[in-house]
């Protein structure tokens, strides 16, 4: 069936229609919320919360197609609203732990570079590149203006650039 | 052509979808999410629909949170009885009622599409009825909702009342032989001997309370009543006595003692300088201490004239105590300049409010006018309601409709219909039918 009839269905109270929804997402949104909260534990957990804030508020959503956009937008406040409870960034060892051997050192390098942008850019960064988002799409999640999320990337993209050549580390890309 | 930048993000992409996804826990996590949904959502969304008649009628929805073992528990065993009592048994006056035998056997059924409505038995007397009812399925139903549920003569012809409830927002057919309670109160002196119940079923119910897939039978229950059970089951104590609370002067007219409830007519006097709203603890008390409580799912109140407002309590007529009082010590209550909420849905400003700052918020949600108000306690009746809303010329706003949403961490709060095409401008005005402010005393009233 396609995305926007499951939509338009769970709009209506289909329980059967919402949760297959939930299942056609729940495996970018649980990459999502590890890159965010670092652990699988709460990864998991973030999705129950989503499904339940989602669930509650799915006749809300106008246009079925913004309806990926929303669902994830509903996630990464909650994994801010998370992240802001637990006062300070936790560097858990959770997240690498389940990656293979041969992934865990492009992923550090690239945590502790993007580590050091301010949370927007990085936020735009992250969606862009590690998360797949078309620009548009980050447009809607961040409920801002596609001209902005350009700016961000730009300037994210050029501290990078500036950041991993004094690293000495581009020519080896 | 990607940059060296992006492509050492893109590695990271990479790491991250090699992680390996846990997919149990992620149904598991899906299925508690929606199963979470669905439990707030049946608890407590509680939409009231307000006609200009029924602003005179205060209903309780608490009885769920309270129920009592103690009282139930002896009459269980009366065979046949149980799923009944099970259902009123947070009513003593109606578990008194089946316990002496005064409820009539129905025992009629209708069945189309594989599913069956019976009507088991009813309690009548002269000022209400109560059904119990349920739907079954021999079929693949799984959730039906009553969408039209009609009670007339044999004709088809209509019985006045002044209130009639019913449940069956949602029936869920696993839970099978599940009773369900309908209330019907009469007004006015027609009481024909034969009936006719008459339902429309849908499938599915949306969030917005429309039917799903409506079905395109009407099961219909002709039935008949022994009208000599209830004949001269009624007893009236003239009271007409004054008592003061907080200077503010409450005179109870009349008791009236009926086998499914007791109405207390109470008359506020014209010069208060207060609104009083309801009694926080009515109470009738015998020789013996046993107390009965006023109603708490159901109609609570009825309002006579703007001074006059019958209570209801539970029933004692089966009982027949010696010595009978009548005992309240808190009213609800705020002063006559206060019971006016108005606000300026333009800028979402509170004009005026009660003094207490117990309106926290006032928001706009899709087509609604959002009210916030903070509780009086975690859990149970809010006790905030009011008329229905008036622009400033007067006219009234929206549908007469509203909903209420509340649980124990979140504020209390009430939406009301109001915005687009046609809404008019502010500031608009409601005027308070109940609120959780309080005035204190002490009352005891010999009745019997």
């Amino acid at each position: 069936m396609e995305l926007q009839e499951l939509v338009q269905k769970a709009k209506k109270g289909d329980e059967g229609a919402f949760y297959e929804l939930m299942q056609l997402h729940k495996v970018r949104l649980y990459r999502i919320a590890l890159s965010y909260l670092k652990n699988s534990e709460d990864a998991v957990e973030a999705l129950q919360e989503v499904t339940y804030r989602a669930f509650r508020s799915i006749r809300k959503v106008k246009e079925p197609q913004y309806f990926t956009t929303w669902l994830t937008r509903i996630l990464i406040n909650y994994c801010n609203d998370e992240l802001k409870k637990r006062k300070r960034l936790l560097v858990s060892d959770d997240l690498i732990s389940l990656m293979g051997a041969e992934h865990q050192s492009s992923w550090l390098e690239v945590e502790e570079v993007i580590g050091k942008l301010d949370s927007k850019t990085r936020q735009v960064i992250e969606l862009k590149y590690v998360h797949d988002f078309k620009i548009k799409e980050i447009a809607e999640i961040l409920e801002c203006p596609e001209g902005t999320v350009k700016t961000w990337l730009n300037k994210g993209l050029k501290e990078l650039r500036g950041q991993l050549e004094d690293k000495g580390g581009l020519g080896y890309a | 052509m990607l940059n060296a930048e992006e492509k050492k993000l893109t590695k990271a992409q990479e790491a991250l979808e090699n992680i390996e996804v846990p997919e149990l826990q992620l149904d598991e996590a899906i299925a508690a999410g929606i199963s979470k949904g669905k439990r707030k959502k049946k608890q407590n969304l509680l939409f009231m629909r307000t006609f200009a008649s029924a602003a005179i009628l205060i209903f309780a929805f608490t009885a769920m949170l309270r129920t009592s073992e103690t009282f139930a528990s002896y009459v269980t065993s009366l065979p046949g009885m149980e799923k009944i009592v099970e259902l009123v048994r947070f009513d003593k006056g109606l578990t008194s009622a089946i316990e002496n035998d005064f409820a009539q056997k129905i025992g009629v059924s209708d069945e189309h599409d594989g599913l069956k409505v019976t009507l088991d038995s009813v309690i009548v007397d002269e000022q209400m009825m109560v059904l119990f009812y349920k739907v079954e399925t021999s079929g693949a139903h799984k959730e039906v909702s009553i969408d039209k549920f009609l009670l007339t003569d044999q004709e088809g012809k209509g019985i006045e009342e002044i209130a009639f409830s019913y449940d069956g927002w949602s029936i869920d057919m696993q839970d099978k032989g599940r009773l369900l309670q309908a209330t019907f109160e009469f007004y006015g002196d027609h009481r024909p001997d034969n009936f006719k119940l008459s339902m429309e079923l849908s499938e599915g119910r949306t969030e917005e309370g429309e039917p799903m897939n409506k079905l395109a039978d009407t099961w219909v229950i002709p039935f008949s009543i022994d009208k000599d059970a209830f004949k001269d089951k009624k007893e009236t104590i003239e009271v007409n006595e004054t008592v003061e609370i907080e200077g503010q002067k409450v005179t109870v007219e009349k008791v009236s003692i009926y086998p499914t409830r007791i109405g207390v007519t109470v008359h506020f006097d014209e010069g208060n300088s207060k609104q009083l709203f309801g009694f926080e603890d009515l109470t009738l008390v015998d020789e013996t201490g046993e107390e009965w409580a006023a109603i708490n799912n159901g109609t609570t109140a009825r309002h006579m004239d703007e001074y006059t407002k019958e209570f209801f309590l539970q029933s004692n007529f089966f009982k027949k105590p010696e010595e009978l009082y009548l005992r309240f010590n808190s009213l609800r209550a705020l002063d006559k300049d206060e019971v006016e909420i108005i606000v300026d849905p333009e800028k979402m400003e509170v004009l005026k409010a009660p003094a207490d700052g117990r309106l926290i918020k006032v928001d706009r949600e899709e087509n609604h006018l959002l009210f916030a108000f903070q509780k009086g306690s975690r859990e149970g009746h809010n006790h905030i309601s009011f008329e229905q809303a008036v622009d400033q010329n007067g006219k009234e706003i929206g549908d007469g409709s509203a909903s209420f949403r509340w649980n124990a961490e979140s504020p209390l709060e009430v939406l009301i219909p109001y915005f687009g095409e046609g809404a008019s401008p502010g500031p608009i005005t409601l005027r308070l039918n109940d609120y959780p402010a309080a005035i204190k005393g002490e009352a005891k009233i010999r009745l019997k």
